[in-house]
């Protein structure tokens, strides 16, 4: 506790830093009276972007059925943030426990949240992050739970130089091995030619003989 | 397997890149290099240096756009695109006589152009004061050299300015400020003093004209006088005319009402007054006057009356000893719109007048005809009902009978024609320059077919195959006209001949489509893509919906060859036949939902307060998702996957046969978001279904104020920016593209492996992460910025792609293929030879656009805002339309013309060779068959 005060005090912008809790909602889009409902509570930490989840509150009434075979409703998840509140759309089934759930905080550098998302999967053998099961639904505990994942904004790839060419003090490129003279690099042409001459200029002068 | 790498190498060394072909340059392509509407006071007929005997048009257009036009053709001698910091509706032009430069004066700078090449000789920058006139000082006060002649300025502001440039260097001689708070209005001169005519409000709402004298030489003020004009001005637009640079400065204004006509001599102080009466029928809307602007021509001047039915006109002399002002003569009454312009011929001056039937020349000192000419109808015009505006003339008039007239006017309808003796000349399409959106659309009858094989293809088959009979019994109707046409056929496909351009060529391979265009100007253009860019019909969108204006308007291709427009202030969309412009407005017709058949739920996006909301289509309240960039940051662009966007392959083929699976979403959108605090630019691609973020970037030191383009395609992205120099890097424009696959291993489908369908919604039940695709990017360096992006659209997807990407510096349009700027070319090191194999090169930090990749070869295309792609009947080949100010089409074959012959593939050799093969068959046939006989008859 005195560590995050003397922290709070050398430094203003650290209350930021501290843990946030967070409350997402879900609420379906196509009724016409809006009552979200809460989804999850967590805890947020921008310092170490990591998420803690309080409690989990699955939607009730999940029709039951193939997804591929009847039109589901959409429902919307939401997070409630004085800035801005983000929203994304996924269908009802999805909150089916036969679902692995994922819930994506999209954060930016400083670890303020942007944007969230959510994803499903199949039950796999993936060891969770970061879990919570559900305390009040106790048949389904051991299935029913969601796992928050934190994505840091991406940094855009940068132009790739090629190798900056280095002046030693003498202002020559270092390690640049003088020019060969031309003797030096075609003394084999020369000698080859000088060789031919001899050879065939004998020769020549046999036969006339 | 080594060796099969090896043999492919040579594969790598064809050019990957397919340039424009010498013969194809000016056939494939077309362009309207547009100046925008011309401006009536920025407009005027001059020789480009003293003694040259022909002269060009020169005009500052509504888009600020300075041009010179020959007149003999209409074509554009040179223009300047001008770029002013904020809107300003006010741009001035001004020429002295016998001078060889033109001053331009736009928002804060003034600059002298030189008149015969247009290069700028001087510019000036008066800072955030905009100007209000710009004039040219036509005399002589001794120490001024005759071949420049000095501009005169007046700056609006806190105090307003006058201000006398040189003329040849751009230097202030003096500056005049007004202290006393008047409204500055414009400027004229005298051949003894500059006079600065402001306006001052009186307590009972109207205005009273002040005129003050300065002085040339020193720009001292030598008197002021004070007209009370405010019973009959109450704003500023009823002054009707301030003469400039005439022998005697004419002030003319007019009440509200158009009852009374009010002219003062400027530097007097007297004012005669005339009542207006009113000859024609209806209300008088318009009051203009027509004033010559040579100083050595007769003080004669023309009041033109316009009511919406007729016009008419009064001519005025002015006695200049005197100081009076008298009414010389009527020119009568004329139903229609007309359009008066002046020209003097020595000190004579003529007003010629130009209505929808007639061209007629007047002389200024007595009512006699001096020419008259009707107008002659142009043989493939699309004035229809247009009207003639305003214009400039420039006559030759001998003992009293005009030889040539010829005149530049601009009609209702935006096209801006040379009447010559009342022929039509030229005509420029300039309604173009205005155009807000475009739309390509195709033939009703090459629609038909293909909606008649589609029917064929979703049949089964006993009734596919009946179809198909009657389908080919009906086609014999036209066996006739076929074997008729079979002949010109022939010739025209040996003997070279072109499509003539005045036929809507019904090509086979599609490059023959309609663009529809809609133009701030409320209008609506088709052009026809195969006859150069022919403009084929031109309406007026009023006629179509009354009291309607086009601010944003959507335009969708429907089925049979009709378009439909959808604008926000337009109550129910329009539809219009492609063909000819008539509309059909059927309410059946319109098309209000996406076809839903597939889908149970439709989302749609809008840009609302920043934010980006999905929402269920037609249903705005029913948000889905909402995506807001953090405080600071606002989104700077939106660019999603097109529509129609096919993919051939689902995955890329490695150089050793294994494959990445693309990762291929059909409702991708890509968010580009700066923040101007940080210097920061954002890429955000969403799913425009569910709202997910699938891949973000962001990139520092950025300079927001300039373009960023960006575009999706396939399962890419391409973006470009300009960065700002910092402490790593320097200024610099740089293009990004990054490539999404289902995961980073070849030969694995990831997530998606099993699945045959995927939602957005949906859940998955696949085993990992499928909000995730692999995103594989690179940058690049690229030599100038880009204003815009759009990328090929073939018919199929096979072709390879090619991003067009507009170059605002170099006027260009380049088409960079997609296959160099591959974000899987390796870094640092050669390309092994499986890469190698799929023709990836070594990663380059300096990405140069190609010589050959420029789509505009040798023509310059200014202000292109858009670019449309659409896809032709032959997969090779993708139909490009660029529009903004000008116009530009042209086809690309990103992949080679693979399926098509070229022009240089000689059809009669071809004939040649099969008959003298024929021939060399039929001769050495009997001898062989003897031969053999003989062989056997011998062993």
């Amino acid at each position: 506790m005195r560590i995050s005060l003397s922290a709070l005090a050398l430094v203003p912008t650290l209350l930021l830093a501290a843990p946030q809790p967070l409350t997402i909602y879900t609420s379906p889009v196509s009724s016409t009276s809006n009552t979200p409902a809460t989804l999850l509570t967590l805890n947020y930490d921008p310092t170490t972007l990591s998420a803690e989840i309080l409690s989990y509150n699955p939607p009730k009434d999940i029709p039951s059925g193939d997804p591929k075979a009847t039109s589901s409703p959409l429902t919307r998840i939401f997070l409630n943030n004085p800035s801005s509140s983000p929203s994304v759309a996924t269908s009802i089934l999805s909150f089916s426990p036969t679902y692995q759930k994922t819930l994506i905080l999209h954060v930016d550098d400083a670890g303020e949240i942007y944007h969230i998302g959510f994803a499903t999967s199949g039950r796999g053998v993936q060891s969770p992050p970061n879990k919570a099961g559900n305390g009040e639904n106790d048949h389904s505990a051991a299935e029913d739970e969601i796992l928050v994942e934190v994505v840091k904004k991406g940094v855009g790839p940068q132009v790739h130089f090629n190798k900056p060419v280095v002046l030693n003090k003498e202002g020559k490129v270092e390690g640049k091995e003088p020019e060969k003279s031309f003797i030096q690099k075609y003394w084999w042409a020369i000698a080859l030619f000088l060789l031919i001459q001899l050879v065939a200029g004998g020769g020549g002068g046999d036969e006339k003989k | 397997m080594r060796l099969q790498e090896l043999l492919l190498l040579p594969a790598i060394l064809i050019p990957t890149v397919q340039a424009i072909f010498a013969d194809d340059a000016y056939h494939v392509d077309y362009h309207w290099a547009l100046v925008g509407q011309p401006q009536q006071h920025a407009t005027f007929f001059q020789q480009p240096f003293a003694g040259s005997k022909a002269s060009l048009i020169y005009t500052l257009s509504a888009h600020n756009v300075l041009a010179a036009i020959n007149p003999k053709d209409g074509s554009v001698v040179w223009r300047q695109l001008l770029t002013p910091s904020t809107n300003s509706s006010q741009t001035f032009l001004a020429a002295g006589e016998g001078q060889d430069t033109l001053i331009s004066a736009v928002d804060g700078q003034v600059a002298a152009w030189s008149s015969s090449d247009g290069r700028m000789v001087w510019e000036k920058q008066l800072g955030t004061s905009r100007i209000k006139d710009a004039e040219i000082i036509d005399f002589e006060d001794g120490k001024q050299a005759s071949t420049s002649k000095d501009a005169i300025v007046l700056m609006e502001g806190e105090t307003p300015t006058v201000m006398r440039l040189n003329g040849a260097t751009g230097k202030t001689k003096w500056q005049f400020a007004d202290t006393s708070g008047d409204v500055p209005f414009q400027l004229s001169s005298s051949a003894t003093s500059v006079y600065y005519i402001a306006h001052h409000g009186t307590f009972l709402g109207g205005y009273k004209i002040k005129v003050s004298s300065l002085s040339p030489v020193n720009g001292d003020k030598l008197d002021s006088y004070t007209l009370s004009s405010d019973s009959e001005v109450s704003s500023p637009e009823s002054i009707l005319f301030a003469g400039a640079n005439t022998a005697s400065p004419l002030l003319v204004w007019a009440d509200k009402a158009h009852k009374v006509l009010k002219i003062n001599i400027i530097g007097t102080k007297g004012v005669a007054s005339f009542n207006i009466e009113n000859k024609g029928s209806g209300e008088i809307e318009r009051v203009t006057v027509h004033a010559p602007s040579r100083i050595t021509s007769l003080p004669h001047f023309l009041v033109q009356y316009q009511t919406s039915l007729s016009q008419w006109a009064e001519v005025y002399h002015v006695d200049v000893n005197k100081g009076t002002i008298s009414k010389a003569y009527d020119i009568p009454n004329m139903s229609g719109n007309g359009a008066f312009s002046t020209s003097t011929v020595d000190a004579n001056v003529y007003f010629t007048r130009v209505t929808t039937e007639e061209m007629i020349i007047y002389s200024s000192a007595s009512h006699g005809i001096v020419g008259r000419w009707n107008r002659k109808v142009l043989g493939a015009s699309t004035e229809g009902d247009a009207y003639p505006l305003y214009g400039v003339t420039e006559a030759v008039v001998r003992s009293n009978t005009a030889q040539a007239v010829r005149s530049a006017i601009l009609f209702s309808n935006g096209d801006w024609s040379l009447l010559r003796n009342g022929e039509s000349l030229w005509t420029r399409p300039e309604a173009l320059a205005s155009t807000l959106s475009a739309v390509f659309t195709s033939y009703p009858e090459a629609e038909t077919l293909a909606q008649q094989l589609d029917i064929e293809g979703h049949q089964n088959v006993v009734s596919a195959f009946i179809h198909r009979l009657m389908r080919h019994i009906d086609d014999l109707r036209h066996l006739p006209t076929w074997f008729q046409s079979l002949p010109t056929n022939l010739m025209a496909s040996f003997g070279g001949a072109t499509i003539s351009p005045d036929s809507i060529k019904k090509d086979s391979f599609g490059f023959g489509k309609i663009v529809i265009l809609a133009t701030a100007r409320n209008r609506l253009i088709a052009l026809d893509t195969a006859a150069q860019g022919k403009v084929l019909w031109n309406v007026d969108v009023s006629s179509i919906a009354p009291g309607s204006k086009l601010t944003a308007p959507q335009l969708t291709s429907l089925p049979n060859g009709r378009v439909q427009i959808t604008d926000p202030r337009l109550s129910t969309p329009i539809i219009v036949n492609a063909l000819t412009g008539e509309s059909n407005n059927l309410q059946s017709d319109i098309v209000t939902t996406v076809p839903t058949g597939q889908f149970s739920t439709v989302v749609e996006y809008t840009l609302k307060d920043g934010e980006l909301q999905g929402h269920i289509f037609g249903r705005p309240d029913e948000v889905v998702w909402q995506f807001k960039p953090l405080d600071g940051e606002r989104i700077h662009g939106i660019a999603a996957r097109p529509l129609d966007d096919p993919v051939a392959s689902i995955g890329k083929v490695l150089g050793d046969r294994r494959v990445l699976y693309k990762y291929l979403n059909a409702n991708l959108v890509l968010v580009t978001g700066v923040s101007e605090i940080t210097s920061t630019a954002s890429v955000y691609l969403l799913d425009s279904v569910s709202g997910n973020v699938l891949y973000s970037a962001s990139h520092r030191d950025v300079d927001t104020t300039r373009f960023i383009a960006s575009t999706v395609s396939e399962n890419w992205l391409a973006y470009s920016f300009t960065s700002a120099s910092s402490s790593v890097g320097s200024r610099g424009h740089q293009l990004v593209i990054a490539e999404l696959f289902e995961s980073s291993l070849p030969n694995d489908r990831g997530p998606l492996a099993a699945s045959g369908n995927f939602s957005s919604t949906d859940p998955s039940s696949t085993v990992g992460d499928i909000s995730k695709p692999y995103a594989k990017s690179q940058t690049y360096h690229i030599p100038e910025e880009i204003s815009h992006m759009s990328v090929t659209h073939t018919k199929q997807g096979i072709s390879s792609r090619q991003i067009l990407a507009v170059l605002p510096q170099s006027h260009a349009v380049v088409g960079i293929p997609r296959q160099i700027v591959d974000p899987r070319r390796p870094i640092g090191r050669d390309p092994t030879a499986s890469e190698a194999s799929e023709g990836l090169m070594k990663y380059a930090p300096n990405l140069e656009f190609d010589p050959k990749w420029y789509l505009n070869h040798k023509r310059e295309v200014f202000g292109i805002k858009n670019v449309i792609t659409t896809p032709s009947s032959l997969e090779s080949t993708s139909l490009v339309f660029a529009y903004g100010l000008d116009v530009f089409g042209t086809r690309v074959a990103p992949s080679f013309t693979f399926d098509i012959l070229g022009k240089d593939f000689n059809k009669p050799q071809m004939l040649l060779t099969v008959a003298a093969l024929g021939v060399g068959v039929l001769v050495v046939a009997p001898l062989v068959k003897r031969k053999q006989i003989n062989a056997r008859w011998t062993t």
